[in-house]
């Protein structure tokens, strides 16, 4: 077979045409690069400026095979600036490593920028940029300043972020208190009209100082960071936080709690526990004569971990009484988180996206309005518990 | 440029048509290759002497009959020969007779007086020469312009061992040796059929290197095993010293990577390809057999998948072809992630691989460079290395390159690691030729993985996908059954379907004559 010169010459050409006309290429070398890991974002209202805190990795400390000299597992450095990227653009006068943006872990919201400043806008450039996740979740730093939150030092997840990220999806998947709020999601609830965000809050307990030394990893006596209680936002600021329990309501509501645990009075005095494993909720938006009804049915599954009374769990009629009582204590919770945060006038649980999805055009004439109908909604909460199991063993111990 | 590069070939193949009559010349001057042999015995004995330069290990042994003391001549090389043969069923007929019989008569009966099978009776000089040469012995009779040629080629050669090059753990232990008749008789003794046929021609106009092709009548199909007897008519060349040469000049495209043409050492792999329609070829001197058409698919195979239960044959092959793959891309993939697209690598590995590569003063391409040349110079060092020095040169590699390398700070660990993956992956390939192809692709994909990273893994990939879509074996698509796409062919292709289930030969095969299991009437 003979092969035309002139088609090698063509190929040839069409091969380099193929690799010079397909843009600039984006060489790094990872030598060149700072990972970056966590962003904190505050605002400074005085200046009028955003102050990004940028939490990069020191790879030599986190090599599994130590070439690490004892310094920090990341180096924390603040930059500032009128946008984000300006702040971006700063840090490279601070740090000799241009930055990757595409591993963070986590966005860190300062408590000013949150309440004074609104997030409406924040999270455009993660959006925009292609080398950006928006898969990332979102923290509320609360109390303190963003900096010096991401500046704890732990031992086990030597990387805070990663720590503080841990920290958001253990309690996500066992006590169902704190969702696990991506960019994206947050961009989701804010730009949708019968919907408000929820990000969940951290703060520090114990000594910041020490928190932040490489003493913290030596002595038993540490500085944890915690999360504590759910930011609720409206109009894309921070207006109150509910706190412990109540939170459930949100995950139970939008079903996406895994598992979490349910306490039962037994008598007087002491309660017993149950881990609900499966937990299935159907609401229904109604409105009638300018008010609004929210009806919400879970249908919940669970099995006792601990009993702490003398109760023959043999018989059915016992577990039946268990799960009326359990079946009204869950209710009473879901109740409470909803009733917060019907006083902040804050539609976190989408009811109003429900609402519009039904019937789109009734919402059109009371989108405007939907806060004030939120807030003064009656709610039914009807919750079917079923009590699956035992555990490992029936009866109590026979006191 | 053009025109001087046209002159170049034109001496070339002046070049070579001289030396394509060259062999003629051999002969000598004094008789040419079509003359008779000349009445009196002593100028003919004289002349093949002459013809073949006066060599030492030429015999010549002359028979007295009565008066006539140079009655016969026995002639034959010593070495190639079987001496035994030569005493027993020429010399001692030879001598015995002669009391019983007068010469005229012997001569007449020559025939029936020796007692070997292969007998011929030549009268020029051409054939007598080449079947000296070539192992027969030839007998002269004086008065007379015609000599018998005797089969009594018998040539040292080593016993049949196990394969070198593909082993199995559960199969046929023999494998082909440097005689053809071995080889053949391998084949012969496993397809016991008389529609087994067997064709041979003499390729290398100096060497006169015997070639046969081998294949089954009702099973191969004519037009190709017609294609094959035409291009090997068409090799003219001075020697064969290996099947690679003969591949070189069959194959259908000459600038390939991949081949073309596939070879083996084990006759039950032969047997099972004549079974599918293929054809084989054997060469003198090779324990090599080649065999044609094959396919990309055919090269993972192993005759062991058929040895196997089937589920682990199926599984055997998909892991070569995943093994193919990671040798091809494992070092261009890696470089491409660890430069261009950060963002692939899940964080903790990156972090790990940063921080292993904090010290290294290359970039990646060179470090990838460092250590697939090291690499592959020591691979070549451990062939051609003699036996005793195997040991030096292993703990050289192991320690100094292996761990000495990543703690001076010269290669990242995880650079050592991609580099071993891709190459015990090439080992993994059951046919040496295709693990070529991946060791030379490979530096292509990398070299073009560090400038245009997955976007030119991926172009160069397409392009190495239309090459192997444009090529042929002997007419067939070198990647069918997968493009074009047979679905009756799949069953044997990349899962090894239970042999039950394997009625029909693959496309191959003479299209009336595909049933190869047939149901029970």
């Amino acid at each position: 077979m003979k092969v035309n010169p002139m088609r090698i010459k063509l190929s040839f050409v069409i091969i380099i045409l193929i690799f010079s006309l397909s843009g600039c290429s984006n060489y790094k070398e990872l030598s060149e690069i700072a990972i970056v890991l966590g962003i904190g974002v505050d605002y400074i209202p005085d200046k009028d400026i955003y102050e990004v805190t940028y939490q990069v990795v020191n790879p030599s400390e986190n090599a599994a095979k130590g070439t690490g000299t004892g310094a920090t597992p990341v180096i924390n450095y603040k930059s500032s600036g009128k946008t984000l990227s300006e702040a971006a653009e700063n840090a490279s006068n601070i740090f000799s490593r241009q930055n990757i943006y595409s591993h963070i872990q986590l966005v860190l919201i300062g408590e000013q920028l949150a309440k004074k400043e609104s997030l409406n806008f924040i999270f455009d450039i993660f959006e925009r940029d292609a080398g950006v996740r928006v898969n990332v979740p979102v923290l509320i730093a609360r109390n303190d300043d963003v900096k010096t939150l991401l500046d704890i030092l732990l031992v086990i997840d030597k990387v805070p972020v990663r720590s503080l990220v841990g920290k958001l999806r253990n309690a996500s998947n066992i006590n169902g208190e704190h969702g696990e709020i991506k960019i994206n999601d947050v961009i989701e609830r804010l730009t949708n009209f019968g919907s408000e965000p929820t990000i969940s809050g951290i703060s520090i307990s114990g000594n910041k100082k020490t928190g932040a030394s490489k003493d913290n990893l030596e002595k038993m006596e540490k500085t944890f960071v915690l999360l504590n209680g759910v930011g609720v936002f409206k109009k894309g600021k921070l207006v109150g936080w509910i706190e412990g329990n109540k939170t459930k309501s949100l995950q139970i509501i939008n079903n996406t709690i895994q598992s979490t645990n349910l306490r039962i009075h037994c008598d007087e005095r002491r309660y017993n526990n149950i881990l609900l494993n499966r937990i299935k909720s159907n609401s229904k938006v109604d409105i009638k004569d300018n008010h609004a009804l929210i009806t919400i049915q879970s249908n919940v599954y669970g099995n006792f971990t601990e009993i702490l009374c003398n109760k023959d769990l043999g018989k059915r009629e016992v577990i039946y009484e268990f799960e009326q009582n359990g079946a009204k204590e869950l209710e009473k919770e879901i109740k409470a988180g909803i009733s917060a945060t019907q006083k902040m006038k804050s539609d976190v649980f989408g009811f109003g996206e429900m609402y519009r999805s039904d019937h789109p055009k009734k919402w059109r004439k009371i989108k405007n309005h939907w806060n004030e109908l939120f807030s003064n909604a009656k709610v039914i909460v009807k919750v079917n518990l079923n009590i699956e199991g035992t555990g490992m063993r029936v009866k109590p111990y026979p006191y | 440029m053009e025109i001087i590069k046209i002159k170049v070939r034109g001496d070339r193949r002046s070049m070579w048509k001289k030396f394509r009559q060259s062999p003629d010349g051999n002969l000598g001057d004094s008789i040419s290759s079509n003359d008779l042999l000349n009445e009196d015995i002593n100028i003919t004995v004289a002349q093949i002497t002459e013809a073949l330069g006066n060599s030492s290990d030429l015999i010549i042994r002359f028979i007295k009959h009565g008066e006539n003391s140079t009655a016969f001549a026995i002639v034959h090389i010593d070495g190639i020969t079987n001496t035994q043969k030569i005493n027993e069923h020429i010399i001692n007929p030879l001598l015995a007779n002669q009391y019983n019989l007068d010469y005229e008569s012997i001569k007449a009966k020559l025939e029936q007086t020796i007692t070997l099978s292969n007998i011929k009776e030549k009268n020029t000089y051409k054939p007598i020469l080449s079947g000296i040469v070539s192992g027969s012995t030839v007998i002269f009779i004086d008065g007379d312009t015609s000599a018998f040629i005797l089969d009594t080629k018998e040539i040292e050669s080593r016993s049949i061992a196990e394969p070198t090059t593909q082993t199995v753990i559960r199969g046929p232990k023999d494998s082909f040796t440097e005689n053809l008749r071995t080889n053949t008789s391998l084949v012969r003794s496993r397809i016991q059929s008389p529609d087994l046929r067997i064709e041979s021609m003499i390729i290398g106009e100096v060497t006169q290197t015997a070639v046969e092709i081998m294949y089954i009548k009702d099973i191969a199909k004519d037009v190709i095993v017609v294609e094959v007897k035409n291009r090997l008519k068409k090799i003219k060349i001075d020697g064969i010293l290996e099947s690679s040469y003969i591949e070189n000049f069959i194959q259908d495209e000459k600038h390939t990577p991949f081949p073309t043409v596939q070879n083996t050492e084990r006759p039950d792999e032969v047997v099972g390809n004549l079974l599918e329609g293929r054809i084989a070829i054997f060469i003198n001197g090779t324990p090599y057999a080649l065999i044609v058409p094959v396919t990309f698919m055919q090269l993972f195979q192993s005759p062991e998948d058929y040895y196997q239960n089937q589920y682990i044959g199926s599984f055997l092959r998909i892991l070569r072809l995943a093994a193919f793959f990671l040798a091809l891309y494992a070092p261009a993939v890696y470089v491409a992630m660890i430069t261009h697209h950060h963002a692939l690598v899940p964080t903790v590995l990156l972090v790990s691989i940063a921080a292993q590569r904090e010290a290294i003063p290359f970039p990646a391409i060179v470090e990838a460079f460092i250590m697939e040349v090291t690499f592959e110079v020591l691979r070549e060092a451990g062939i051609r290395m003699p036996r005793a020095v195997g040991s030096a040169l292993s703990i050289v590699g192991a320690l100094i390159l292996g761990q000495a390398a990543v703690e001076a700070g010269f290669v990242s660990a995880a650079m050592v690691i991609i580099v071993s993956v891709t190459a015990i992956a090439s080992f993994a390939l059951p046919n040496y030729n295709l693990g070529i192809a991946a060791r030379i692709l490979r530096f292509l994909l990398l070299i073009v993985a560090s400038y245009a990273g997955l976007y030119g893994v991926l172009i160069a990939s397409l392009i190495i996908g239309m090459h192997m879509c444009g090529l042929r074996s002997f007419g067939v698509p070198y990647l069918a059954p997968i493009a074009p796409f047979r679905l009756n062919e799949q069953k044997d292709v990349l899962f090894r379907s239970s042999l039950q289930n394997l009625v029909y030969r693959p496309s191959t095969a003479k299209n009336e004559n595909r049933v190869r299991i047939r149901k029970k009437e």
